[in-house]
């Protein structure tokens, strides 16, 4: 069978009338967070509720205006910042990647991970935009199995996609330093980066993924982290945070937000940022972003939000990710603010290098099924068996050419 | 002959084929030019066929790009020469060559996927177009804009001619049109025009 549509359509009626409902009621509540985002104008006092969240463990997940580290280096928490002149000249580099999971009812066990990096040389129209692929088979046991023979997890093989695109974009930027400056290398997505426990190897590559860091930190490269329509919530948490007590702020407080539960930041930003504004420089609170602080202090990341929409078009937001070395340069922050609109004025409201990155990296069906016949041709030409699995091969049957028989 | 690959066949019938190649490569192809396939299959066997549409497919980047109107010279380069962007040439089949000799009938067997398709020199198209019997294969064929494309690959064989032989082969190319239009005399006199030296 099919997906019956008429069983399904009651339900996405509903889903539209709840989601009208949901955008109404935050409507309604925006004046209300929209005065008290505007109240937030004292740094201090918010490191000070900052530091009493800290100091009874309460776990708190939201925005600390930053750079710092001295109050007096902090962005006004509630400013926006207009678009500053875009340089000249300058080398941006996006990377992105894709993976073909381990598949136990494929004819070889395998996974692939196919990684881009995408290098534009912004100002020299005569330069021929660069993309660069890596694709990397792995097949032996030790990079298919965990210590206790399992199949590595699918979040396995996304952890090492990630680190592989962190080291190509480092490598790439690194073989670039002579091309014109600033250096933009942006990773698609946050750069805040941690392993669960499904990942055996974890601080190995946690050791990895901070080396290539480090390479791009020693470049005084523009390291971004793009992360498209973002959902965080940090001010939104900064806010609640603000209107409690010191004696209420305990981390069973603070895994709700009061009366703004639902809300994330758009409600704000979407108000605040005009087209090409920026926020301010803010830090995001979490033991993940200590741990990278630990580790060397200008890798705490930072972020803001930005509108990269056209005056006459709706506010889009994105929120970009960007580590201390960056945070702490003014300069480097006007350059990665100009580009990145600049970018996204090529392609409407995404940046055109990550939009090419993506596309040079993606596996597309049928190149997976492609990879998987040559797979299958070596494998017979070496003598070796190639046993498929039943069950795949019934899914292949039974979807293909779906239609109901009518009869004669 | 020299060989000027235009691209690989995608798909074939013995009535024609359509081959694919990338936008940056299409420097060569043109409506109405004489095109050829090698085969071998226990004997050589040269499929020649005329070029009658040239079709590049949209895709959505492209629209975004044009829809977001901030396009410049890199981004057009890297569309056309970085990415793949199919073009895809057909061709009706005309004849074929086989043991040096022309056949203006359709080949015995279709080009195979994925062979190469290349651009007949000027000497091919000479002896190719030392007869006229391939017209009524042109303007009999259905799907194809018979009268256009017929002059077109007129035009072509005369400019693979020198130049003191081009009137004559266009003048006597109208005369063969003539007889096998005598019927249809809106239809020849357009074609007379199309290619009037």
């Amino acid at each position: 069978m099919t997906l019956e549509f008429d069983k399904v359509y009651h339900q996405i009626a509903q889903m539209g009338s709840t989601l009208a409902f949901r955008e109404s009621a935050a409507a309604e509540r925006l004046q209300a967070v929209w005065d008290r985002f505007m109240a937030l104008n004292d740094n201090e006092a918010i490191w000070e509720k900052i530091m009493v969240a800290r100091n009874h463990d309460a776990g708190f997940r939201g925005a600390a205006p930053g750079p710092g580290p001295l109050i007096e280096d902090c962005e006004p928490f509630t400013a926006a910042f207009a678009l500053p002149p875009c340089p000249e000249r300058g080398t941006i580099l996006a990377a992105d990647g894709s993976q073909i999971y381990p598949d136990p009812h494929g004819s070889s066990l395998y996974y692939l991970t196919n990684i881009a990096v995408f290098v534009y040389h912004h100002g020299d129209e005569g330069a021929l935009p660069e993309p660069i692929t890596e694709p990397q088979l792995f097949y032996q046991d030790d990079e298919l199995k965990d210590r206790e023979g399992r199949i590595i997890a699918n979040a396995a093989v996304n952890a090492r996609r990630s680190i592989f695109e962190m080291q190509l974009l480092a490598r790439e930027t690194w073989q670039r330093n002579e091309a014109a400056h600033p250096l933009i290398s942006i990773s698609d997505g946050p750069l805040l980066f941690w392993l669960g426990k499904e990942v055996s190897n974890a601080a190995e590559l946690m050791d990895n993924y901070h080396e290539a860091m480090g390479i791009l930190g020693d470049l005084d490269a523009r390291l971004v982290g793009y992360v498209d329509q973002p959902r965080s919530r940090f001010v939104i948490n900064t806010l609640y945070l603000m209107g409690l007590e010191d004696d209420a702020i305990t981390r069973q407080n603070l895994m709700t937000t009061g009366d703004m539960e639902g809300l994330d930041d758009r409600i704000i930003m979407r108000h605040l940022l005009r087209a090409g504004d920026r926020s301010a420089i803010m830090i995001q609170q979490s033991p993940q972003n200590k741990a990278f602080k630990d580790i060397d202090e200008a890798r705490e990341i930072a972020f803001f939000y930005m509108n990269l929409s056209s005056t006459y078009q709706d506010p889009y937001l994105a929120r970009v990710e960007i580590p201390m070395w960056v945070a702490k340069n003014p300069t480097a922050i006007d350059q990665v603010h100009s580009l990145l609109y600049s970018q996204c004025q090529i392609t409407d409201r995404y940046p055109y290098v990550l939009t090419r990155a993506d596309e040079c990296a993606v596996v597309r069906g049928h190149e997976k099924a492609a990879l998987n016949e040559m797979i299958q041709v070596e494998l017979l030409k070496n003598q070796l068996s190639v046993e498929t699995s039943q069950k795949l091969a019934m899914k292949v049957v039974s979807r293909y050419g779906r239609q109901q028989h009518t009869g004669v | 002959m020299e060989e000027q690959v235009i691209g690989r066949v995608l798909r074939s019938s013995t009535m024609g084929f359509a081959c694919g190649t990338r936008s940056n490569e299409m420097e060569l192809p043109s409506f109405g030019a004489f095109v050829m396939t090698h085969h071998y299959n226990g004997t050589d066997v040269d499929v020649v066929g005329l070029i009658y549409a040239i079709r590049i497919d949209d895709d959505p980047l492209v629209r975004q790009l044009i829809m977001a109107n901030h396009i410049n010279t890199a981004t057009i380069r890297d569309q056309r020469e970085n990415r793949m962007v199919p073009v895809e040439i057909s061709v009706v089949n005309v004849g074929y060559r086989m043991n040096g000799e022309s056949h203006h009938i359709l080949p015995p067997r279709p080009p195979i996927s994925l062979d190469p398709v290349y651009m007949c020199d000027d000497q091919c198209v000479r002896s190719f177009t030392q007869k006229f019997d391939f017209f009524r294969l042109v303007l009999n064929t259905s799907e194809v804009p018979n009268e256009e494309l017929m002059a077109a690959a007129i035009k072509h064989a005369a400019q693979a001619r020198p130049p003191r032989e081009q009137r004559e082969f266009l003048v006597t190319a109208g005369r063969r049109l003539a007889q096998l239009l005598g019927h249809d005399l809106p239809r020849l006199n357009h074609l007379l025009r199309l290619i009037k030296p």
